[in-house]
């Protein structure tokens, strides 16, 4: 079905067969769980780390490797992470770019006479699938500091560190009050006024279609090409609204944190931030969440007064000691969050953690590197080896990573990304 | 290579010369790629430019790659043999970009085969790197169509503002991505679900701020604060601390040592000050001394505590002693970085004042020379002189917000002040809006030197810099279009508000024949938008909630949010005059048409040639031109690099903020100053000039005397003066820098892109960071010269780094100085060998002539980029092959008249490119 023809003739109502088709009545009558669900993680963190203290030897690979000062924090963990080493993207050319394309692998320079284009990131091809069953398809979150302008954390473009599937900025949340709020607390407005409030949403397309309709009848066709983009978006709204309406009358889950009471920052942030998606995964309101981490405040926090860039920079110093600083304060707080992934427990007596597949990293490795990224892999949701220190051959393909991913979460993709292939030396 | 290059990249376009290859190939080969170059370029017969990488070439292929990479043994499946020298499509340039990869980084050839020669390698290596340069450019020719654009962030913000009368931030919306263009270029302004859906959000938002104002009382209010008097208390509450802790200090002090007089505590006092370095440290062991006080019994946490009072009290109070000497300090307050007491002052507006600009007037002085009677410190009579002109700057500072604001020059004195005036913007939301006076610099790194100048000055702790009498606050500040707008939104309300639904269809009606730029309106859209207000109205939602949440869908609506033009497929068609005006307009002000242009439009005057001109030369005119300035030239100038580093107050204190900020605004006061020129408003005065536009900030740090005030004026320069023209602007040279040490890389690049039209091919990625030789005792040149160790390296750096080293005699912060450090040697005074030569053309010995060698040769090549640059702006898209006549067309009707910069803003929008669609 051509979407523009589709959207032509769409009015209110037209959302429902729609969504059904793409496979929603599966959840609407959707049986507990009895197994515990896959989950996936994603945490991106800017500028990448210290190379020199971070990344284990190269040739010291296995299970006994010598641990560095960077991961120190993690020893205790040892055995519930790996470190990859040569996995980067072949179109990479934004070094200030860490968070961009690194769950997408895309060529910045792939669409011709554009001087950006994006593809659809790793966590949303999960969630397209692995979110049908939950209230959210996935969770986006991102540090608080991009609003300071000379606090360029080295993420780049982005609302978070999703895009969708037409390579277009999914949009992520600062407020962990917020997340909190959308989560867990109960509504207070009767069903009947959000029946109707939802209704009142399809008019408000409607009408902004109409006018998109009669605008588009005058265009040339590179110009209806690019209003294309406001249809699909429209139509996402629509699939948005059609699953807000089959969740609208069942109640939300307890919480099982407290309200958070205000807004954190830097190292603070980050622990919250890692309760949330915690809270979220436990509940089952979702399976995918994704952080784009703070940098300025991370930093200010632990006492640093330079800005990410300027650190990115490093040299032997002040500059190379407040970003090794900052490794180990990473890999403390990731510390933590495995200790307590571990202490929630599932239905069957596992863990979160069991069935977590987990990625911290940048496509970033250090200063502005764009080859050999920085990649942590977690828990045992994707059925990757851990423990280990897996150096595989250079230069290959980060999108190998992703899609071994996926597999070992279940979500048969064929490629995602520039990749070849799924990785035999990283799966358990 | 040619000098100068005309157009961008140093290779030859050829249209199509069969390749001639020397016979030294095996006749196998030389049929195999005859034949195969043959097939692809044949192809294309029509004179379309091609990348094609010079034929030499296939020597080095053949020497190193084909003896793997041949099409029968294609090994790694690559095969080059039939890869054509000619790079039309995007598989070749991929093949071609991983050869450059391969070979760059020194992966290929393999260790086991022969290697090529430096000089060899280098040749390859540039023509390559400069033919995908090339090959991009081809390939991403838009063959002149230009994709209709959605308001960027600016022309968004703009644009409401114009329509409702409020500013917003519209932070929540993503950055427009600009890298490598602008961000007026359609195709590359996305759209998402996510972003309608806050267009929507910031639209209500917006419109709930306009509906706010409208009904507030927006008569000028006017405040008066003085500071003098909760200063002067907040002062002598000090002192009445200080002597209340000395007091108690002594106490304690005179018990312990009677205690440690008794002979039982003799060989613990011995004990104790054979330890302590400083006799006052010997308090802090009270705790040996048998029977001695507790300092808790005198207020103190412990000894530590109690001996930092102590020496507080030698410290600040003589200081406060003298500040309340001082004349005048019962009518103002005295900021100065060097006395604890006096480094800022807060002012605070009233929380209730609405949303808006105000100007702060600050009624201030530099106070004048005193002469000080004799003392105990001092015996003799002893004049402290007034500030120097260093120290005659005051700092505005947020802090509420936390961020500087502006740093203004004092012109007056105590006995005669001038006033300073400044604009704050204040946003209702916030509770209080303070804000800090101090000395320029006060609290970045000046303090240690501006407290060093004071502190020679024996007999006097403090000369203070700048005397405060009072501080005026008033607004808010509202154009006569604000005003008339937000007198149309009090109208529809009023309407509402009078009439109920009845009015609500001719009030959207109206919204949208403003909002939407004179395109018409949709009668079946203002029936869904009526249904809707009505469903919102049913749904609890007051009448100005429900037109609030309406209206907000029309400004999320694709004729909103689109700068859209009619077309037809594959034809050039003349735009309407509405959206000629449009077009024009969102060039000039990145705003819609006011309704003089609109009215021309609608009247088809518009479309007569002398009309359109008078227009654009009366848009250039209006201040609202501003945007366009600073929007071009930011991105054209790439000035964002400004705040990718953090400058070190230790090593550059005088580039404060403020500095920073004048040194922007140098590049924007200079271009509308030549821009506005009757007659010699060349582009070649960015150059190299005689005058620079600077204020008395810049003066300071350039050393010009005499510029008073914070207007930036032409200034005449004398004759060896390194200022004027871009190479002597500070923001040029703090570019080129990392904030801490100068970058002649980043400056060459620089140079070369902007002023030369010819960049060099983008640096490869993973290229090692110099700072393997961070700890060795190099200057920056020694450093950089290893750029000539790899002959990859060398290919672009032998043509960039010369004219940085030619830059090296600006510092970091754009100061001139002859020495530069040695990496790591403090003090050390190396003298800056700044001569060098463009590659392929002139030496120089010096700065002076390097400027002059660019000045003189390259005046085409860069009004060409700056054509193609103000081009790409205007039309909303890369500028291509295809363009090669729109720039020649430019050039041709600039250069008559020695390319005046207006003369290139009137030839863009007179040419027919501008004034059709495609």
């Amino acid at each position: 079905m051509q979407r523009r023809h589709f959207l032509r003739a769409s009015t209110a109502t037209i959302a429902l067969p729609f969504l059904e088709s793409a496979g929603f009545r599966r959840f609407v009558s959707a049986a507990p769980v009895a197994t515990p669900p896959k989950r996936m993680m994603f945490l991106g963190i800017g500028f990448g780390v210290t190379q020199e203290t971070w990344f284990p030897d190269i040739a010291d690979t296995g299970p006994g490797y010598q641990m560095t000062e960077g991961l120190q924090p993690l020893e205790r963990h040892r055995e519930r992470f790996s470190i990859v080493q040569n996995a980067s993207h072949k179109a990479s050319a934004s070094p200030h770019a860490g968070s961009t394309f690194w769950l997408t692998g895309a060529d910045r320079f792939g669409s011709p006479g554009s001087s950006f284009h994006n593809t659809i990131s790793v966590d949303q091809v999960a969630a397209a699938e692995m979110g049908r069953e939950t209230r959210f398809s996935s969770l986006q979150l991102n540090g608080s500091d991009k609003h300071l302008a000379s606090a360029n954390g080295g993420h780049g473009q982005g609302l978070s560190l999703a895009w969708d599937a037409n390579g277009k900025p999914v949009a992520g949340t600062d407020d962990p009050v917020a997340v909190f709020h959308r989560l867990f607390s109960p509504d207070t407005m009767p069903l009947e006024k959000r029946k109707a409030m939802l209704a009142r949403e399809h008019s408000v397309l409607d009408a902004i279609l109409s006018d998109a309709n009669s605008l588009q009848k005058r265009l040339t066709q590179t110009d209806v090409d690019k209003l294309d983009e406001y249809f699909t978006g429209i139509r996402d709204i629509e699939v948005r609204l059609g699953k807000e309406e089959s969740w609208l009358e069942r109640p939300k889950p307890q919480a099982p944190i407290a309200e958070p009471q205000n807004r954190p920052e830097g190292i603070d942030e980050i622990r919250l931030m890692y309760d949330l998606m915690i809270a979220a995964l436990q509940t089952d309101s979702t399976r995918i969440c994704t952080y784009r981490q703070p940098i300025a405040s991370l930093l200010s926090s632990i006492g640093e007064t330079i800005l990410p860039h300027d650190m990115s920079h490093y040299a032997p110093g002040p500059r190379m000691a407040a970003s090794q600083h900052r490794d180990r304060v990473q890999s403390q707080l990731l510390g933590e969050l495995f200790d307590k992934m571990l202490a929630t427990k599932e239905a069957d007596g596992s863990s979160l953690f069991d069935h977590t597949s987990l990625v911290f990293g940048s496509n970033l490795r250090s200063i502005h590197y764009l080859n050999n990224c920085t990649t942590l892999l977690a828990g045992g949701g994707a059925g990757v080896k851990l423990g280990e220190h897996i150096a595989l051959p250079e230069d290959t393909a980060l999108c190998d990573v992703w899609l071994t991913l996926l597999h070992g979460v279940g979500v048969k993709a064929e490629r995602h990304g520039d990749s070849t292939g799924v990785l035999k030396q990283i799966q358990a | 290579m040619n000098l100068p290059s005309l157009r961008r990249g140093s290779l030859q376009l050829t249209d199509f010369p069969l390749p001639t290859f020397r016979l030294s190939l095996p006749v196998s080969y030389k049929q195999t790629l005859h034949s195969a170059i043959l097939a692809i370029t044949l192809v294309p017969l029509a004179a379309a430019p091609k990348a094609t990488l010079p034929e030499q070439h296939l020597d080095f292929l053949d020497a190193h790659c084909l003896d793997c990479h041949d099409s029968a043994t294609k090994e790694g499946s690559v095969d080059l043999e039939t890869l054509s020298f000619s790079i039309s499509d995007i598989r070749s340039a991929e093949l071609w970009q991983e050869v450059l990869n391969v070979v760059n980084s020194g992966e290929m050839p393999p260790e086991k085969k022969p290697r090529p020669g430096d000089e060899e390698k280098t040749e390859f290596l540039a023509d390559l790197s400069a033919t995908l340069v090339t090959a991009r450019e081809i390939l991403s020719d838009t063959g002149g169509v230009t994709t209709m654009r959605r308001l960027n962030h600016r022309e968004y913000r703009h644009t409401i503002r114009d329509l409702l009368g409020v500013s917003i931030k519209a932070e929540s919306l993503p950055a427009d991505e600009r890298e490598g263009g602008f961000d007026t270029s359609g195709s590359s302004l996305y759209m998402s679900a996510d972003q309608i859906a806050e267009y929507r959000k910031q639209g209500a938002d917006a419109l709930q701020l306009a509906f706010d104002l409208s009904r507030t009382s927006l008569e000028m209010r006017k405040i008066r604060l003085d500071q003098e008097g909760s200063f002067n208390t907040r002062q002598t509450y000090e002192v009445q601390q200080q002597v209340d802790i000395q007091t108690r200090f002594q106490r304690w002090k005179r018990q312990i040592d009677l205690i440690a007089a008794q002979p039982r505590n003799h060989k613990a006092v011995a004990e104790i000050r054979k330890t302590i370095k400083r006799p006052e440290k010997f308090y802090v062991h009270w705790q040996k001394i048998q029977g001695a006080p507790a300092p808790t019994e005198f207020g103190f946490t412990d000894g530590d505590d109690a001996i930092y009072y102590d020496s507080q009290w030698k410290w600040l109070l003589p200081r406060i002693l003298e500040y309340q000497s001082l004349p005048q300090t019962k009518t103002g307050v005295y900021v100065s970085a060097s006395g604890h007491a006096t480094q800022q002052v807060i002012f605070g507006l009233p929380g209730n004042w609405p949303t808006g600009d105000y100007t702060m007037r600050i009624h201030a002085g530099v106070p004048e020379e005193r002469k000080l009677k004799p003392s105990r410190d001092h015996l003799k009579s002893y004049t402290v002189p007034a500030a120097s002109h260093d120290r005659r700057f005051l700092d505005i500072d947020s802090r509420t917000g936390n961020y500087h604001i502006s740093t203004h020059h004092v012109r007056g004195t105590t006995s005669a002040t001038v006033p300073i005036e400044a604009t704050v913007s204040i946003r209702g939301d916030e509770q209080l809006h303070l804000y800090h006076l101090k000395e320029r610099g006060g609290l970045e790194g000046r303090s240690e030197r501006i407290h060093n100048e004071s502190t020679r000055l024996k007999g006097s702790r403090l000369q203070p810099a700048i005397w405060i009498d009072y501080v005026e606050f008033e607004g808010p500040l509202l154009d006569d279009h604000t005003r008339g707008q937000l007198a149309i939104v009090k109208g529809w309300l009023d309407r509402l508000d009078a009439q109920g639904d009845e009015a609500v269809r001719s009030i959207i009606r109206e919204f949208c024949d403003i909002a939407l730029r004179g395109q018409p309106v949709d009668p079946e859209f203002l029936t869904k938008l009526h249904l809707i207000y009505r469903d919102y109205l049913s749904d609890d939602h007051t009448p100005h909630q429900a037109l609030r949440e309406t209206l907000a869908i029309v400004l999320a609506s694709p004729r909103f949010l689109y700068l859209s033009e009619t077309g037809q497929v594959d034809q050039t068609k003349p735009l309407s005059p509405i959206e000629l005006a449009n077009r024009l307009s969102y060039f000039l002000w990145s705003a819609p048409p006011d309704s003089e242009l609109l009215q021309l439009a609608r009247s088809g005057e518009l479309a007569k040639p002398e009309i359109l001109q008078q227009q654009t030369t009366r848009l250039l005119a209006s201040p609202r031109s501003r945007t366009f300035i600073t929007a071009f030239l930011g991105q054209w100038l790439h000035l964002d690099r400004l705040d990718f580093f953090q400058f070190d107050p230790k090593k550059h204190p005088d580039f404060t903020y403020g500095m920073k900020k004048a040194a922007r605004r140098e590049i924007y006061e200079t271009f509308a100053y030549w821009m506005n020129h009757e007659q010699d408003g060349s582009l070649t005065q960015l150059l190299q000039s005689d005058t620079v536009v600077i204020d008395a900030l810049l003066a300071n740090l350039y050393g010009i005397a005499n510029v008073a005030g914070d207007e930036f004026r032409p200034v005449k320069l004398p004759a060896d003066s390194p200022r004027g023209g871009l190479l002597g602007m500070a923001a040029v040279a703090a570019m080129g820098s990392n904030g801490d040490h100068t970058s002649p890389v980043e400056r060459g690049v620089w140079v070369m892109k902007k002023l030369m039209n010819d960049p060099p091919p983008p640096a490869p990625p993973n290229v090692p960071q110099l700072s393997r030789l961070a700890d060795e005792p190099l200057t920056t040149r020694e450093q950089i010269a290893m750029h000539q160790e790899q002959p990859q390296c060398a290919q672009c750096h032998r043509r960039i780094d010369p004219i940085g080293f030619g830059l090296e005699n600006f510092d970091a912060s754009g100061k001139w100085r002859t020495h530069d450090d040695r990496h790591g040697v403090p003090r050390d005074r190396t003298l800056i060998d700044p001569s060098g030569q463009i590659h392929g053309g002139p030496a120089f010995s010096d700065f002076y002539q390097l400027r002059s060698h660019l000045a003189t040769l390259y005046p085409d090549a860069f009004a060409t980029g700056f054509a193609e640059h103000l081009a790409e702006y205007a039309l909303g898209r890369p500028i291509g092959f295809t363009d090669d006549d729109l720039i020649a067309a430019i050039i041709a009707e600039t250069k008559a008249g020695g390319y005046q910069i207006k003369d290139f803003i009137h030839a863009v929008v007179m040419s027919e490119t501008f004034r059709t669609k495609r």
